[in-house]
This record gives C-alpha cells, structure tokens and sequence, in this order.
C-alpha cells in the first residue's frame, strides 16, 4: 500500500515519438522527407532567384553539368533551382492548403457530428459545395478573386473543404456512441473538453492519414490549376506546371519530366509512410 | 401509490421517456414511479428492451425526459441546467456494463480515474486528483503499478475496477449500475459483486442495480422492480418477489432461469410463447396480454395498474385479484 | 441416420489426448492441452469452462475448423463413429461436416448470410448432403418440415435474417444444422446472446430435438445452469485441461469431491433460492496461455495448492465415470490413479 507510484504522461511527445520510431518504413520516410524538405526550403535560400528566371535560349536542353547539375529546359534555365525553388512552391501550398481545409472541413465536420440540430444545416451545405468538381471549383474561385498565390491556396482548400468534412464527421460519429463519452459527461465533463480530450485523440489517427494523402491530392490539383495558366504564374517554378510544360519535349528531354514527377512521387509516398507511422504512433492499443 | 416517507434519495414521478422512431414514438420508459431509500439497492431486471438502461440514464439527466419528475434528496432535479447540474451529477454516478468501451482507449487508468476530479476542480492542484486516484485504486482493489497502463492492457475485471473507481471518485451518495457484470467470466463477476457490496456498506452507498441475470439481482438488491416494454410489472422486496411471485411475466422469468442443479431439471419451466412485441406505439391494455397465458379480452382494453398487494408488493394484473389469499 | 436404437456402449465421439497450439511468429498460444473424454451414442455431454478455457477451441478442433494457418493439432485424435477426423481428406471433411457432425455457433447475427432468404440457406444444406437424390419439390417439402420442427411457420421461408428477432434466428441456425439429421451436434455457447424466457424457448426445443432425433449433443457453455438443465454427463475445463469430468449426477452432487476450481465455480454464482452474505469467488485470473504455470495449472488461484501443486502436473483420479484431475485426491477414498485402474482392467 505504501507503494509510491510516479504517474507518467504517456500520450506525451515523447512517448509518441518511441513508438514511432519502431516504425521502420515510417522512419525511413520521415529521414526523406527531412532531406527533401532541408533541400526545397534551405539550399533556395542559397541560391539567387535569378537562376531560376535567366533564360539562354543558345544553352537549351543542355545535358547534366558542373554548371546546370540538372542540365536546362526549354528555355535554357537552370532545371535544378527551378527544381529546388518548384519544390518548395508546391510543397508549400500544398501543406497551407491542407491545413486550412483541415481546419475549416475539420471543425464543420466534428460539429455536424456532435450536435444534431448542426447536422442537417452544415452537411446541406457542404453537399451543396460538394456537388461542384473540385477543380472547377479551385478555378471559379480563382477566376473570381484573381490569380496568385494566396488565393491559390485558398481556392484548393476549399475545394477539398467537403472531403474533410466528411471524413472527420464519420470518425466522430463513430466515436460519439462511445460509452466512454457519455461517461464523461456522467462527470460533467464540458463539451468542449469532450471533444479535445476523448473524441479527437480517439480519431486522430483517420484524421492524419487523410490529410497526408490529401496534401498530395492538393499539391496536384495546384498543379492542374497552374497547367492551365490559372495557378501559380510563369516563370515562377512549381512541380506540376514543369511538369506539364516539359510533357512537349517527353522524347527529347525525358529528364525533365522525369525530375518533378519524381519529386511528387517521393513527397507523396514520405507523407503516406509518415502517415501511417503517425497513426499506429499515436494509439496505444497497437503494440509495437 | 402511497408516498414514502422522506427518507427516499432518489424518486421519480410518473417518469417517462419517448423516443421519436420514424414519426412514431418508441415507448422506452412508461410511467415509473420508484423511490430508493439511503444505503439501498433497487434492483432493475427485465430482458433486452424493456427500457431498464433508459431508465438509469433518464435518472442521471443523461437523458432528458419526455415529462414526469425526478427527485434527488428531496429536491426536483427535472429542471436543473449548468452549474447546478453538474453538482448533482457528482452526486450521482453510472458504472457501465462493458468494460471495454466505457474506457477511453487513449488515457491511461490513472488519468482515467483522475479525470473527473479534475473537471470538477475537486483539488486545486492536479498531482492531488492524481494522488487521491492511487487511493482510490486501493480501494477498489487494483495493485498501483497498474497506474500508467492503458484500458487494453487489462483484463475485464480489472476494467471493470477502473469504472468502479472512477464512478467513486467524486464521493456519489447514489450509482446506477448497469449490467456491471454481465460481460465478465463467474469467478470475475463474484469478485466484482463483493466489491460493490463491500462499498456499499462501508460508504453507505445507494445503488440502482440494472441487470437482466436474476440470480444476481437477488443477491445484491433489497427490493427488486421487473420491466416490460418499459412499464414496472411487479415491484417488492426481494426475497418477497422470489417467494412469492404474482405476475405472470415474473414467474415466467424465475422459471426460465437454468438452475445449476440437477433436482430441479424436471421442474416444469413455463415456456413463454412468442417473443416481445414492439414497444413501438403499444396499444392499450396489458403490454404482456399477448404473450399471457391469463390473457382475457379484458386485458387487451383495460388500463392496468400498479396495485400495491400488502406489505410494499406491487403488481400490474388484472387478473390477480382473488388468486391469492391473503 | 438416427441411432436410436443403438446399445448406449456404442461411442459417438472419442477425444484421445487432444492437444491444439496457436502458433504466431511472436508467440505459441497452448489452447488445448490433452485433453480425452468421449461420448455415446444419443448422449449429451457439456464442456463448461470460462472465456480462454479452450472450449470453442475444441469444437473447432472437432470440427476441423481451426484456422489454417495458425491453429495446429500437435497430438491425439479425434474419432467420430470410429474414424478418425484428423486423418480425413478434405473431400470425407465435405461429407462428414453437416451428415454426421454440424455446429450452431454463439451468434445468430453473424452466422446467417444477410442476402439470402432463410428458405434458400436451409435448402443449401439440403442439397449439399443429397445422397437421397431429393427432387427440388422434395427438397423444399424437407424445407417445410424443418421449419415446423423448430417452430418457424413455414410460410416465413421467403423472409430474410434482418426480419426475424434473435431467438428466431437462432432457431434458423439451428434448422439448417439439424436439415440433415447429424448424428452429433455441437452448440457453442447456443443461448448466450439470447434473453431468458428466449433462451428457455431454444434449450426446451434443442431438448425436445434430441430426444426425437437421438442426436449426440456436446454442449459447449459457461453457464452451469445450462448444463444441469440439458446435459448426462459434464466435463469442466480450465486452462485448456479438463480438470474435472463425470456424469451430471457426480458433478452436481454437492456432497461429493470436487475439483477446487468446479467448487469455485459454484461459489461463484449466487444462489436463487437462499440469500449468502458473500459470494467466494475465486481469486486472480486465468493463467497467460502463453506462458502456463508449472504444475498444475490452476494451482496460483488455487486455496488448496500444496507445495506439491506448484511442481508437479497432477494425475487424473477416478472413480467410476468420476475424473478428477487433482493431487489432493490421492488421499480421498475410492479414488484411484487412472493408469492403475486401466492396467487392473487390463489384468481383470
């Protein structure tokens, strides 16, 4: 009886961070993602931006150099700054986007679930923004407020906003029948306390590994919207409008597709594994 | 029904609960009046249906009624919003039937008991809930080094403990306990029954006890109310219901029960035909009738009503009257 | 392929020394450790036991059920009217799995296909089994007849599993095992997700089928009010062992030597007809079957345990149909060493 205990706080960073670790695939994927990060949103900061707009048209589709480590493109820029400052573009606007989507689709979707009468009004709604193709959506919106960045972002979020609503409202609804949540509220629990402590830790995990894959699914639709000139503006580099512009020299200069497309596939494939790992990570059910 | 004396803790006035199911209403709890006294245990039996976990939650403002009143100590809680509220909810407590979704999986068991003192701001600092959690799991019986384990480490019985403690944790006068060990293996369930009766005694706990296993309900209660389709059918003491049941939902239920004991497996067991019928808009008259081999065209059309038979015995028969001398 | 008429000595099932391991990359689960009883032909016998005792576990193993590629036989046989299943091809498995041998399983919920009507699953099993060479008309004829037999209006044959409440679904599970008249039939915990007055409605009619039908019954449940109801003989499990086996009159009978862990069932559960102050439950849990104790394997709980019950394995005791496997028997009257009395036998 007189045994002393220590209570430890194991839902901490730290405690989480152990049992990521465990995750081999998921290490690997973060050590990656660290990398591709440190290389997008450092070395730039190396590197003038003049690289990546100076054209030399005598110097095209010129091969791997000690000067161009990437060789050039169609107008004879530098493929590796326009990689490197392309890639922090994209990733960018992907990771805004996807968290303020997450945000907003987010919150509508844990209050559609937790209180009926909300129900009805916002799942309307977002039925009613969901009824428009995403994209045409993200262009519309750009159309309307006018093309560059910040409404970008803003347009792609939205776009998304139904999807995240959807999702966070079925992990929340099936952790709302929970008795453990009409036990909290036996003890009086707030509903706000209800939500930030027993109903989103319990759907974290669904709630990550859809916004991972979902910042993929908005870096291309940034893309899309940059390859039909609505997205980001020339001659600023990003990985889905090189991507589209080098599809014309596919036979001549195949690495110039090849270089962005690889970049996506990589971010895409990181996030997925970091995804999973955070999942299993942050449940302690799963042993590991 | 005569009023009891004032020594009720709990009491509820033709209380009623309605759930709307596609335009029509589910009947889940039909005019019940109870009254439980301090220190006593009231057992709920009735089979899957009948509205007996309904009942412990509309008691606990879990569920809001559709009308009728709801007594604690003496002061109607029916209305009671906010601050209020919440200080007669740690008065009143529930333990769960499953001991496994009636823990959050991502809290450790001393987080879990600790949680709602300190929601409850029951200690200015959050190392004393912590603290008076360890004492808690003393007292119901879980070895401290259990502390930082998580729900799913354990198994049901010890699960069970963490809801038991956690139901203790504010000091309740009164706790609804449904189905507490309905999920757990004979040997566990004996070790949980002591618990809560050892607790009683000494806390001078007032429990309701909602179970469907009537062997149970025996044991731990001091009178017993049995359900049908969300009405009281039979209502007394306990050893006075199992001597001497009146109803014919009552003795179809006492016969049903398997007895582990060879003497009896010649006994004639009253078979129940059919099954229960829909709680759904129930038509007048005995909600049983159909299933009742007494049933008169009487108790298709005839209001039934609790008539209390002498000495606190309460049935819902008409056709009781004259079947038993006394 | 009733067997009424049979002499009792006939042996429906014989389990010799059955021993089933769950084998994962991380751990050996001991499910079932040798564990032999047997059972005649018409007659019942119940496997009580608590969750993780082994009992589901054997009624696979039975049935050959296990799943593949974790659940391993290690040792024993299991012979059902002499031949062994363990030694059966798939093809004999086929035949022998609804003809002579059928399960109802715990769920009713779960163990009926949602899109088919209950008409079409219980003619299924018909046509499955159709040595007969049943024309469809006769086949639906036999339908009928099997709805009647569990009280099903035959008339509801077109209706779906959704339509029908728990108990009558059960009784739907219980048409289809019994669609082909099985010699044995294995409940596993039959009415344990049904209510009590529901739950006396199917043990009456399993009863009833019985005798009619002369089916062996083993009875697999945690309730030993169940077992007293409906079983001749009894056989409780702990831990993967039977530690107690006889007829129902040696196990109910109060008055006689018991295994500690049967005496503890029955402190366990609360008397309906008189009032105890306390229950005596029995202390701690069911051992890790990962790991199992050394010696007997319910001496940690056990009040009894001597020094000895720590080391050594007990043996099994009998006397008469009476089987105790326990050392405090060694110094109980009547009761010997099971090898020894085989070997008198053997002898005499």
């Amino acid at each position: 009886m007189t045994e002393e205990i220590v209570f430890r706080k194991q839902s901490g960073a730290k405690e989480i961070w152990r049992r990521f670790k465990k995750n081999k695939s998921a290490v690997v994927g973060l050590v990656l993602f660290a990398v591709m990060l440190v290389a997008c949103f450092i070395v730039p900061l190396l590197i003038p931006y003049s690289r990546v707009t100076q054209q030399s048209i005598r110097n095209k589709f010129a091969p791997p150099s000690i000067e161009h480590l990437a060789g050039t493109d169609h107008f004879g820029r530098d493929e590796m700054a326009r990689l490197l400052y392309g890639g922090r573009m994209t990733m960018s606007v992907g990771f805004l986007a996807a968290t303020l989507s997450l945000l907003v689709g987010g919150s509508l979707g844990m209050l559609a679930s937790f209180y009926d009468k909300a129900d009805n009004l916002i799942m309307r709604c977002i039925d009613v923004l969901a009824s428009m193709p995403p994209v045409l959506m993200a262009l519309a919106i750009v159309s309307a407020l006018g093309a560059n960045l910040r409404n970008v972002i803003i347009a792609i979020a939205v776009s998304r906003i139904p999807a995240f609503c959807r999702v966070v409202r079925a992990a929340v609804l099936g952790i709302v029948d929970q008795e453990y949540i009409e036990a909290a509220r036996a003890g009086g629990t707030s509903d706000f306390r209800i939500l930030t402590r027993h109903v989103l830790p319990n759907c974290l995990g669904t709630i990550i590994v859809q916004t991972t894959m979902n910042i993929s699914l908005l870096m291309l639709t940034a893309a899309s919207l940059s390859f039909i000139g609505m997205g980001i503006q020339p001659p600023a580099p990003e990985w889905g409008s090189m991507l589209s512009e080098a599809r014309e020299y596919m036979r001549s200069a195949p690495l110039l597709m090849f270089l962005p497309g690889i970049g996506i596939a990589l971010v895409t494939t990181e996030l997925n594994l970091i995804g999973d790992g955070l999942r299993d990570a942050f449940d302690p059910r799963l042993k590991t | 029904m005569a009023e009891k004396t004032e020594n009720a803790l709990v009491r509820t006035k033709g209380l009623k609960k309605y759930f709307k199911v596609s335009g029509r209403w589910l009947h889940a709890v039909d005019d019940i009046d109870i009254d439980i006294d301090q220190g006593k245990t009231l057992g709920v039996v009735g089979e899957s249906g009948c509205g007996k976990s309904t009942l412990g939650r509309v008691l606990l403002r879990l569920i809001e009624p559709t009308s009728g009143k709801i007594f604690y100590d003496g002061n109607d809680i029916t209305g009671y919003k906010g601050t209020q509220l919440k200080k007669i909810r740690s008065q009143m407590q529930i333990i769960f039937q499953d001991p496994y979704s009636s823990l959050n999986p991502r809290m450790s068991v001393a987080e879990i008991i600790a949680e709602y003192m300190i929601v409850n701001r029951a200690y200015r600092r959050k190392a004393d809930a912590f603290n008076q959690a360890a004492k808690l799991m003393d007292m119901v019986g879980l070895a401290r080094r259990y502390a930082n384990l998580y729900p799913h480490e354990l198994d049901g019985g010890r699960r069970q403990r963490i809801g038991v403690a956690r139901a203790l944790s504010l000091n309740p006068k009164f706790i609804v306990c449904d189905e507490p060990v309905s999920a757990l293996d004979v040997s566990i369930q004996a070790q949980i029954l002591n618990l809560l009766m050892d607790l009683q005694e000494e806390m001078g706990l007032t429990y309701m006890f909602i179970t469907h296993d009537l062997s149970v309900v025996r044991h731990i209660s001091s009178e017993i109310m049995v359900m049908y389709l969300g009405q009281c059918v039979e209502r007394a003491e306990a050893d006075e219901l199992f001597r001497n049941p009146v109803h014919p939902y009552t003795k179809a239920l006492l016969s049903a029960i398997p007895e582990p004991d060879i003497e009896t497996r010649n006994k004639e067991i009253k078979v129940l035909r059919g099954e229960v019928t829909s709680p759904i808009d129930p038509p007048a008259g005995c909600r049983f009738a159909p299933r009742c081999e007494l049933a008169t065209e009487n108790c298709m059309t005839d209001a039934i009503e609790l008539v209390d038979r002498g000495g606190g015995h309460f049935a819902a028969c008409v056709n009781l009257s004259g079947q038993r001398t006394n | 392929m009733t067997s009424g008429t049979t002499e009792p000595k006939e042996l429906m099932l014989e389990v010799k020394n059955l021993t089933v391991e769950y084998q994962s990359d991380l751990e050996t689960v001991h499910a079932v450790n040798g564990i032999s009883f047997s059972l005649a032909k018409g007659g019942t016998i119940g496997l009580v036991g608590e969750t993780g005792a082994g009992k589901t576990t054997t009624a696979l193993a039975l049935m050959r059920l296990l799943p593949e590629r974790t659940g391993k036989i290690r040792q024993g046989d299991i012979l059902l009217n002499g031949t062994s299943v363990l030694k059966s091809s798939d093809k004999e498995l086929m035949l022998l799995r609804g003809e002579t041998i059928a399960m109802i399983f715990q769920d009713p919920m779960t163990s009926l296909n949602p899109v088919l009507t209950i008409g079409d699953q219980i003619s299924e099993s018909i046509l499955l089994h159709n040595s007969q060479g049943r024309t469809p008309e006769q086949i639906q004829g036999r339908v009928d007849e099997v709805l009647n037999m569990v009280g099903i209006p035959p008339a509801r044959k077109r209706e779906y599993p959704h339509q029908f409440s728990g108990g009558m679904r059960q009784r739907v599970v219980i048409a289809i095992a019994m669609a082909c008249e099985p010699d044995l039939l294995i409940a596993d915990e039959p009415t344990t997700a049904l209510d009590v007055t529901i739950q006396a409605q199917v043990l009456m009619m399993i009863r009833k089928l019985r005798d009619r039908l002369g089916t062996s019954l083993v009875m697999i449940t945690h309730d030993l009010g169940i077992v007293a109801q409906t079983c001749d003989n009894v056989a409780v499990m702990y831990a993967g062992q039977l530690v107690e086996v006889g007829s129902a009159k040696d196990i109910f009978n109060r008055e006689n030597s018991h295994h500690p862990y049967t005496n503890g069932l029955f402190g366990s559960i609360p008397k309906l007809n008189e009032r105890v102050k306390r229950l005596k439950p029995i202390p701690g849990l069911m051992p890790d079957p990962t790991a199992l104790p050394e010696g007997c394997y319910f001496s940690p709980r056990c009040a009894e345990s001597a020094n000895m019950c720590l080391k050594a394995r007990p043996e099994v005791y009998v006397k008469g149909e009476h089987k105790i496997k326990c050392h405090k028997m060694r110094n109980v009257d009547g009761y010997v060493k099971e090898e020894a009395e085989r070997e008198e036998a053997e002898r005499g």
